[in-house]
C-alpha cells in the first residue's frame, strides 16, 4: 500500500506541477472583476444556472403539453362512412354493389358521396383522415368529392387506371370486359393515370375522357352525354349520368364535334396502320382537332379548335400539341392565332430557335410585316447563331431589308463571309456591290 | 499620518505611530470583522488574500474541463464565503473555512456537470484537448489521462484523491476541508485509491506510472 502511496504522490505531484503550469492568469483577473462589481454578493452563477435549469425545465414541460394536446385534439382520425338506404355502416375491403334496377349511395363523414349506378361494383379500399380508396370494380360512380383542405387525398382504381382527386364532382365507369374507361368532369380537376395516356393527364370540368385499353386509343372531349362505346357495356357513366327517355334521348344534341378528339399512343405523325379518325368514328365520336392535323386536315381541325377555342387549347396543350396548333393555324391561314401559339410555346415552354423563326416567318410572309420578320429572324440568330436555320434567317433579312440600308450591308456581310456559297450569295454580293 | 509639531513634548525619536492599517495587512480577524461590517475593503482584501490558493485548490480537484469555467466557481466559492459568514465560528480559521466552501463548490460543480453532461453531447470518454507547447508529451498526456480517470470516481472520493495527491494536502488538514471525520476521511481516500488504481491499471500509460514511478524510459 506504500508504494502505491508513494506512487500515487509521485503521479500527483507531475500531475500537480502540470496544472500550475497550465494555470490561466485570467481567471482570477475574471473572477476579481465580477466579485468587486457585485457588492451585493449574490451568486449570479447560480442564480443563473438555476434559472437556466429552471426555464429548460418549463421549456420540457410546455413542449411536452404541446405536443400532448396536439396529439389528443389534432389526431386525425379515418374517414367513416355508411352504405345504402337506410345506411349501414361500412367497412373498409367490404364489397359494394349496386342492384341492377336503383342506384346505391356510400356517403363519407367528410360528406363526400359515390352514387353507384345500377350493378355497379366497387371497394372502399382505405380511409384516412384526408381522404379514401376506392375501387371501381365494374360498372360507373359519381363521385361528389368535399374538399376540406390542401392535403385533400382521394384515390379511385378503376382497372388499370388511377384517379387522384382533391375534391371535385366526376363520374367514373369501367367496363372490365370492354376494357373501356370513361371519366366525365363535372366540377374541379383530376389527375388520371393509366394506359393509352402517355403521361399523367389533367381533366378538368367540362372535359370527358374515354379510353379503350383494348383498341389503344382515347378521346377527350368536351363532357356532354355521348353516345356509349359501341363495345362497352351498359354500366357506363353516360347511362348514370342523365338517363333520359328515348324521346328526349332523340331530341338531344348530338356530340359536337369539338367535344371529342382522338389520339393514339403512336408518335405524332407516326402512321398507325389506321386512320385515327375512322377510329373514332368506330367509337361513335366525332374527330377532333388532333385526329384532323393528324390527318392533314388542318382546316377542319382549325374548325375543331374553334369550338373549344383555339387560344385556350393552346394555353393547356402540350408542347408538341402546341407545335400541331401552330401548324393547325398557319396551314388554315390563320397567322395571327399562329404567332400567339409560338409566343405561348416560347413563354410556357422557353422554346427558342425555331420558335423565334417561325415567328418572322409569319409576320414577313403572312402578315405582310416585314420590320416584325427581321426583328425575330435576328432573335432566332442569336438565339441559334449556328442553327440549322441561321442561313435561311440571314438571307430572309437581306431579302426583307431594303438594300441599301445599313442593316441588308450587315447582314450580307455575315451572310458572305459564313456562307460563301449559299443559296443567297449572289444576292449578298450585289448589296455588298451597291 | 498626524503631525504633532504643535505638542510642546520633545520629538519622539521613532517612528510616528501608524493611525490606520492597510488592508493587507490586517489579520484574519480584522478582516471577518470588516466583512461582518460590510465594509468594501474587506471585501476586497478577502479576495486578494485568499483568490490565488482557492483557485490552485479548485484547479487541482476539476482538472482540465472544457465546460467548467474555474472562474465561476472561483467566485461561487467567494459568494458563498461571504453568505455564511456568519457560521464562521472562529476568524483565526479563515483559510481552512474557505477551503472547505471551496471543496463544497468543487464537489457540486462536479455533480452539475455530471447531470449536465447529457446536455453537451460530447463522447464522456474524450480526453479534453489541452494546448501546452512547453509540457512534455508524456506528462500531459498523464495529465490528462489522471483527469479522465478521476471522472469516473464518486465526486466525494475524487474531491479528497485531488486534494491529497495533487494538492498535497495534509490529512487533518483535508478532513477539515471534507468536513468529516479522519477515520471517515481514511476510508473515503482508500477507496479512491483503490478505484483509480484499478482504473490505472486499464489504462496503458499511468499503468506504468503506477508501477514503475515516474517517467519510464523510452
Amino acid at each position: 500500500m506504500a508504494d502505491l502511496n508513494d506512487r500515487l504522490e509521485e503521479l500527483g505531484k507531475v500531475v500537480s506541477d502540470t496544472s500550475d503550469r497550465l494555470t490561466d492568469p485570467t481567471v482570477i483577473a475574471a473572477a476579481r472583476r465580477r466579485w468587486l462589481e457585485s457588492p451585493q454578493a449574490r451568486p449570479a452563477r447560480a442564480s443563473r444556472r438555476r434559472a437556466a435549469l429552471v426555464l429548460a425545465a418549463a421549456c420540457v414541460v410546455c413542449a411536452l403539453l404541446v405536443a400532448f394536446v396536439t396529439f389528443v385534439t389534432r389526431r386525425p382520425s379515418a374517414l367513416a362512412f355508411a352504405v345504402g338506404t337506410p345506411p349501414l355502416p361500412g367497412l373498409v375491403g367490404e364489397w359494394i354493389g349496386a342492384s341492377a334496377d336503383a342506384p346505391s349511395v356510400v356517403r363519407f363523414s367528410d360528406g363526400t358521396s359515390l352514387t353507384l349506378a345500377p350493378s355497379a361494383r366497387l371497394r372502399i379500399t382505405e380511409t384516412t383522415a384526408r381522404g379514401a380508396g376506392v375501387l371501381l370494380e365494374q360498372g360507373s360512380v359519381e363521385a361528389s368529392v368535399v374538399h376540406t383542405g390542401a392535403d385533400t387525398a382521394w384515390a379511385l382504381r378503376a382497372g388499370p387506371f388511377d384517379v387522384r382527386v382533391t375534391g371535385t364532382r366526376f363520374e367514373a365507369a369501367w367496363d372490365p370486359v370492354a376494357e373501356t374507361f370513361d371519366l366525365t368532369m363535372r366540377e374541379g380537376a383530376v389527375v388520371v393515370r393509366g394506359p393509352v395516356l402517355s403521361s399523367e393527364r389533367t381533366l378538368v370540368a367540362g372535359e370527358h375522357l374515354r379510353v379503350s385499353v383494348r383498341d389503344h386509343v382515347l378521346a377527350l372531349g368536351a363532357s356532354q352525354p355521348a353516345a356509349p362505346m359501341a363495345s362497352a357495356g351498359p354500366a357506363t357513366s353516360i347511362a348514370l349520368a342523365a338517363p333520359r327517355d328515348s324521346a328526349a334521348a332523340e331530341a338531344a344534341p348530338a356530340p359536337i364535334a369539338s367535344a371529342v378528339a382522338v389520339a393514339t399512343s403512336a408518335p405524332r405523325g407516326v402512321a398507325t396502320g389506321a386512320d385515327p379518325a375512322a377510329k373514332a368514328a368506330d367509337l361513335g365520336l366525332d374527330p377532333g382537332w388532333r385526329e384532323l392535323a393528324a390527318a392533314g386536315k388542318y382546316k377542319q381541325a382549325f374548325e375543331a379548335t374553334e369550338r373549344v377555342g383555339f387560344l385556350q387549347e393552346v394555353e393547356r396543350a402540350s408542347s408538341a400539341e402546341v407545335s400541331t396548333l401552330v401548324d393547325i393555324a398557319r396551314f388554315a391561314g390563320r397567322p395571327a392565332l399562329a404567332r400567339e401559339a409560338l409566343l405561348a410555346q416560347r413563354r410556357r415552354f422557353g422554346a427558342r430557335g425555331r420558335s423565334a423563326f417561325l415567328i418572322g416567318k409569319t409576320a414577313a410572309d403572312q402578315q405582310g410585316n416585314a420590320a416584325e420578320g427581321v426583328r425575330w429572324f435576328e432573335i432566332y440568330l442569336s438565339e441559334e447563331p449556328h442553327g440549322a436555320l441561321a442561313e435561311q434567317a440571314l438571307g430572309r433579312i437581306m431579302e426583307l431589308t431594303k438594300r441599301d440600308s445599313a442593316g441588308a450591308r450587315s447582314a450580307a456581310e455575315r451572310y458572305v463571309a459564313r456562307y460563301p456559297s449559299g443559296s443567297y450569295a449572289g444576292l449578298a454580293r450585289s448589296i455588298l456591290a451597291r | 499620518m498626524r503631525h504633532t509639531s504643535t505638542s510642546p513634548v520633545p520629538e519622539d525619536p521613532r517612528p510616528r505611530s501608524i493611525v490606520r492599517t492597510l488592508p493587507g495587512l490586517r489579520d484574519d480577524t480584522a478582516l471577518v470583522e470588516g466583512l461582518a461590517a460590510g465594509e468594501p475593503w474587506a471585501r476586497a482584501a478577502l479576495f486578494e488574500r485568499y483568490a490565488t490558493p482557492i483557485e490552485r485548490m479548485l484547479r487541482k480537484i476539476l482538472g482540465p474541463d472544457q465546460h467548467t469555467e474555474i472562474a465561476d466557481v472561483l467566485h461561487d466559492v467567494f459568494v458563498q464565503a461571504l453568505g455564511s459568514l456568519d457560521r464562521l465560528r472562529d476568524p483565526r480559521a479563515l483559510l481552512s473555512w474557505m477551503q472547505a466552501i471551496a471543496a463544497h463548490t468543487a464537489y457540486r460543480t462536479i455533480r452539475a456537470r455530471r447531470a449536465r453532461r447529457w446536455l453537451h453531447f460530447w463522447a464522456p470518454a474524450t480526453l479534453p484537448e489541452i494546448v501546452a507547447p512547453d509540457v512534455d508529451e508524456e506528462i500531459l498526456d498523464a495529465y490528462r489521462r489522471t483527469y479522465a480517470l478521476l471522472d469516473r470516481l464518486p465526486a466525494d472520493e475524487r474531491v479528497a484523491f485531488a486534494l491529497r495527491y495533487i494538492d498535497g494536502m495534509e490529512l487533518a488538514q483535508l478532513a477539515v476541508v471534507c468536513d468529516v471525520s479522519l477515520a471517515t476521511l481514511k476510508r473515503r481516500l482508500a477507496r479512491a485509491e483503490q478505484r483509480f488504481a484499478a482504473g490505472a491499471r486499464g489504462d496503458l500509460i499511468l499503468r506504468r506510472w503506477l508501477e514503475e514511478g515516474g517517467r519510464w524510459p523510452t
